[in-house]
């Protein structure tokens, strides 16, 4: 809405820095509220009451999603798609017959399957000390979920403080930190913060709970039925590092 | 024995049954949850996936199933959890996040009262020590009372019996000691008047064994169907035989997992795509063609049905087409309320599968695909005597798809 109100493309921060409009005015969306910006854009192009369907709150959510897959063009393609909503209704987007709205949910659905897979395969360890009780995972995203993946360990531990150390790849672009190789990422009051591993209330943990799981996981293999190109889809080899038995599918 | 080799034991006895936490809602009147699609925690060397914790609780068995690894006569080391040991185990790798939930299967010690109290006991301890309110799937042990499952209905987010065989006459085969209609049928049908009263948030499942009692296809498809339709089963399951050694069966062939996968495939067009039974064809010997899959299978026999032009089919004669699936065929058909398709590359961004479809569709009347695949489609007409068929084409008299479900 904002991009036909304004005549204007959407652009992250530092998208819109690294272009030629540089010197261009830009506006800062986080000032406005969506509610205003509805009633602009309808006094001008009419109603919108396909905001309000469930249609449009798929849309939303694909669009959510899509906003966190990391690529330099990503608001980009969803101004695009939004513009398309906006121009020929909202089953024409939700169908996916433009090139650009099949692209743009081919991300959401790259996202989802990255959040998915993070609850899943992260492997987490109890810690409990003077400081609090903790439960510490290991992790590297190549998108901007570790606040989902954070959000759904939080709300499985209630009470206890997730924690997820990370390398230097996973938020090598969050502005507000300087980060060093590795550092630990956090929730606090729904905020993502990091910290690095020094400064951790915890002494990073093993766990001999390892073992265990070692013995049930062969326990459950059955020779005859040996795909190893089918575990290694559904378990891609980046994701080998997270688990103990990673190595098993080498 | 400590704890890991009982894990070892006990997990390994278990390997045979499958399992998802997925196809249900989350929550449900019993105020139990469970997970709206499957998180899978891990992958074997199989390809199988780990989401459940399944395991047994005890391998001591007084049943003699001919193609069990843990039937009475079979010379085994045997082992049991207590209730509150295998509740902490599964605790731990559950706040580990090695698992989403907990499948507790057992041998039947003693007798089938004494197995379940074993195995309530144990979903009791989570339930209310432990405060555990994610997934449970319960085995119902056959032959169980009507108290028994009634706890197991309100503890479990899931429960099943497996049913093993299609009929009395094959369950006949792979055990002496198993009543099929009356401790499997009958339980089934317990379980499902619990369920309409709002318990169960997940279901009522079962699982054959594929392949062991020398049971067609069709056999197995025509009780699948009727379970779905007659006793409201959320899922049912299908095992191929691995022959165990120091079993009875030790010698028989294995079921070829690619088997397994077409009675899937089956099994997904009567819950997803509203097919029939009769809509299936098989082959003389009353089994799936190995080669072609079901519904390109039912599209070669009912050619009259197509091409179909994608502007104008419905949604369940799109979902007839191979290639397209509910959520294409949902697409298509939303899309189309504003939109008129042109292209395949249209139809391929919605999703759907073109190579598969293309020969049997048309856009704005016409095939947009290359010749050749006309040429084969033409072939194939060529095969079939589709003129004066009205039925699905049915290969030889005695198939179970000409008879009612």
């Amino acid at each position: 809405m904002l991009s036909r109100l304004y005549n204007g493309l959407c652009m992250h921060k530092r998208e819109f820095a690294e272009t030629i409009l540089n010197g261009s005015k830009a506006i800062d969306c986080d000032t406005m509220s969506l509610e205003d910006i509805r009633e602009r854009y309808e006094q001008i192009h009419g109603t919108l009451e396909w905001f309000n369907s469930k249609k449009a709150r798929i849309l939303a959510e694909a669009v959510f999603y899509a906003s966190r897959y990391r690529s330099p063009d990503r608001y980009r393609l969803i101004s695009k798609v939004l513009l398309q909503a906006l121009e020929y209704g909202l089953d024409y987007v939700l169908g996916r017959v433009s090139k650009d709205a099949r692209s743009m949910f081919n991300r959401s659905r790259r996202v989802c399957m990255e959040a998915h897979r993070a609850n899943g395969f992260i492997r987490l360890s109890p810690v409990e000390n003077a400081n609090g009780r903790f439960m510490v995972g290991k992790a590297d995203f190549q998108h901007d979920i570790s606040d989902l993946v954070l959000r759904y360990f939080a709300r499985r531990h209630r009470g206890w403080k997730i924690y997820l150390i990370t390398g230097n790849k996973i938020n090598a672009d969050i502005e507000q930190t300087a980060l060093t190789a590795q550092t630990a990422c956090y929730l606090e009051n729904s905020v993502v913060k990091t910290a690095s591993l020094a400064n951790l209330p915890f002494d990073p943990p093993g766990d001999e709970f390892d073992l265990l799981w070692e013995t049930y996981y062969e326990s459950q293999y059955i020779e005859g039925r040996k795909n190893l190109a089918l575990a290694r889809k559904h378990l891609p080899q980046k994701y080998w590092s997270w688990v103990p038995e990673g190595n098993k599918l080498k | 024995m400590n704890l890991v080799q009982k894990l070892s034991l006990l997990g390994a006895a278990a390997k045979y049954d499958v399992c998802a936490a997925s196809g249900c809602s989350s929550g449900g009147l019993s105020g139990m949850p469970s997970p709206r699609s499957g998180v899978c925690h891990s992958f074997l060397p199989d390809g199988r996936c780990i989401s459940l914790f399944k395991v047994l609780q005890t391998n001591s068995c007084q049943k003699d199933c001919f193609y069990c690894p843990n039937r009475v006569q079979r010379d085994i080391p045997r082992a049991s959890f207590t209730p509150e040991e295998l509740a902490g185990l599964f605790l731990e790798f559950y706040r580990r996040n090695y698992v989403e939930g907990l499948f507790l299967s057992s041998g039947i010690c003693k007798s089938p009262g004494d197995t379940m109290e074993q195995i309530i006991k144990t979903a009791e301890i989570l339930r209310y020590r432990y405060r555990f309110n994610g997934y449970i799937h319960l085995k119902i042990i056959p032959g169980a009372k009507p108290e028994y499952i009634e706890q197991a209905v309100r503890l479990a987010s899931r429960v099943s019996v497996n049913i093993e065989a299609p009929t009395a006459a094959h369950l006949q085969k792979l055990s002496k000691l198993k009543d099929f209609n009356d401790g499997i049928i009958n339980r089934m049908k317990w379980i499902n008047r619990l369920q309409n009263g709002g318990l169960l948030p997940a279901g009522q499942t079962t699982q054959f064994m594929v392949g062991a009692a020398g049971e067609s296809d069709a056999a197995i498809l025509k009780t699948t169907s009727g379970l779905y339709h007659g006793i409201g089963l959320k899922r049912v399951y299908f095992s191929a035989f691995q022959p165990v050694a120091g079993t009875p069966l030790e010698a028989m062939s294995p079921a070829t997992v690619l088997r397994e996968h077409r009675l899937y495939q089956c099994d997904f067009l009567f819950r997803l795509y509203g097919f029939k039974l009769t809509d299936i064809s098989f082959n003389q010997d009353g089994n799936l063609p190995e080669d072609l899959d079901p519904k390109l299978n039912y599209a070669l026999n009912n050619l009259q049905l197509f091409p179909l032009e994608v502007n104008k089919a419905s949604y369940s004669e799109l979902l007839r087409v191979p290639g397209i699936g509910p959520a294409s065929a949902r697409r298509i058909v939303s899309a189309r309320k504003q939109f008129k398709f042109n292209t395949l590359d249209e139809l391929k961004n919605t999703g759907v599968v073109v190579k598969r479809a293309s020969p049997f569709v048309q856009i704005n009347g016409r095939y947009r695909e290359s010749y050749k695949l006309v040429q084969q489609l033409e072939l194939w007409r060529d095969s079939v005597d589709y003129s004066s068929q009205r039925q699905p084409r049915v290969i030889f008299q005695g198939s179970h798809a000409l008879t009612s479900v």
